[in-house]
């Protein structure tokens, strides 16, 4: 199995299996650019996302392989518990799904902070989203 | 990095995609940045449900954007030569079908004697038809619809006249109304009205709706399927004739938000 080296933004090295680093489609265009012989660097996402990033990709994979035993309320409950957390974090992965164009983990992330804002006036939004950036600074 | 502001635009457009289109509407004015993205035409693509994207496409010549045709949705599109409409939800996303009455199959619809087609302004389509007096009463039908996966519920919109309004000789609902639907590969829904004695509740000369039941379309998520629903009104006692009745559409309403 060939393997693909990943930089996060702080310079740590992730070393992932090419299979699971075609499933960012800008991983993909990288090494279809420049090829396998250097390490890919990733300076927008940091190692935290990275990793969650990976184990998304990771999981859902393995979901999908013939012979999985994971039933459809198993993934569901993966997903559920995988966007539970606080805001900042949320927005991150938002920010990184987009950069490295990972469509499922995209729409995941994106519908959940589209179901925290359904029905919610304008200014409760918006202070929902100064007060997560003020904990965070 | 962790205001919602802060993302860049076509994420915040992703997410407003995603909910509602009076939520998109009312999100406009969080700031700049969702106010941009709020009037990009992704945003109003993403807000269409999947499942009438590819029909409204046939149409969309007619409209300059997405964002106009999701407002022309909104107040209801005619479709199969004005024999169906698409209405949208703007609360929840999802769309109504609703299939008139002039695209069913109705005994004896054609002979004067017995059922008039009548220009009504309260009506979805503008037309109804109105059942002066029959002894078998029959209205049936197929209808072709692909719908996404979740529950809808099945609706139908009639009216009784009044019976002091001179047809009290024809208003003798002995027996209740069938009505019956069946889904491709489902169940059969089966329900019954007594005219008697159920709609003096709602009062004469309105219009009012009698839900069939709910159906449940199955499948993976956001995908339409493609389906054929079998419906019809029965009350075929022929021992005695009834009228005043008045009958508007069909109309498959999405119960469940669509996009989750």
């Amino acid at each position: 199995m060939v393997k693909v080296t990943l930089k996060s933004a702080e310079g740590d090295v992730f070393e992932v299996d090419e299979e699971l680093a075609l499933e960012s489609l800008m991983v993909k265009n990288m090494i279809e650019d420049v090829g396998l012989d250097s390490a890919i660097s990733l300076p927008n996402v940091s190692s935290t996302i990275l990793a969650k990033v990976i184990e998304y990709i990771k999981f859902h994979m393995d979901a999908q392989k013939d012979g999985s035993k994971k039933t459809s309320e198993e993934i569901k409950a993966f997903d559920d518990d995988f966007v539970n957390v606080g805001i900042p974090t949320l927005f991150e992965m938002v920010l990184a799904s987009n950069y490295l164009n990972v469509k499922s983990l995209l729409s995941l992330t994106c519908n959940t902070v589209a179901n925290m804002i359904k029905t919610k006036p304008p200014a409760e939004v918006k202070e929902m989203f100064t007060s997560a950036k003020q904990a965070k600074a | 990095m962790s205001s919602l502001g802060d993302l860049p635009i076509d994420c915040i457009a992703a997410i407003i995609g995603r909910t509602t289109p009076l939520d998109a509407c009312r999100l406009a004015s969080v700031s700049q940045a969702f106010s941009a993205a709020a009037s990009s035409e992704l945003v109003w693509q993403g807000l269409l449900p999947s499942d009438v994207r590819g029909e409204c496409c046939d149409y969309r010549d007619g409209w300059k954007s997405w964002k106009e045709l999701l407002q022309a949705l909104a107040e209801g599109i005619f479709v199969s030569g004005g024999r169906q409409k698409y209405l949208l939800l703007r609360r929840t996303g999802g769309v109504c079908r609703i299939l008139s009455v002039a695209g069913m199959g109705v005994t004896w619809g054609q002979d004067a004697r017995f059922w008039r087609w009548e220009d009504s302004r309260s009506s979805c389509f503008g037309k109804v038809a109105h059942l002066l007096a029959v002894c078998r009463l029959e209205v049936f039908g197929k209808w072709k619809c692909s719908l996404t996966p979740g529950k809808y519920s099945a609706t139908w919109r009639l009216k009784v006249a009044n019976p002091q309004f001179g047809q009290i000789l024809y208003l003798a609902w002995k027996k209740p109304l069938l009505f019956r639907l069946k889904i491709t590969h489902g169940k059969v829904l089966e329900k019954e009205l007594d005219l008697m004695k159920q709609v003096p509740v709602t009062g004469f000369e309105q219009w009012f709706e009698f839900e069939v039941g709910q159906i449940v379309v199955e499948g993976e998520r956001l995908i339409a399927q493609p389906l054929e629903l079998e419906f019809c009104i029965r009350e075929v006692d022929c021992s005695y004739w009834k009228g005043g009745l008045y009958l508007d559409c069909l109309t498959l309403r999405p119960t469940e938000e669509e996009k989750n």
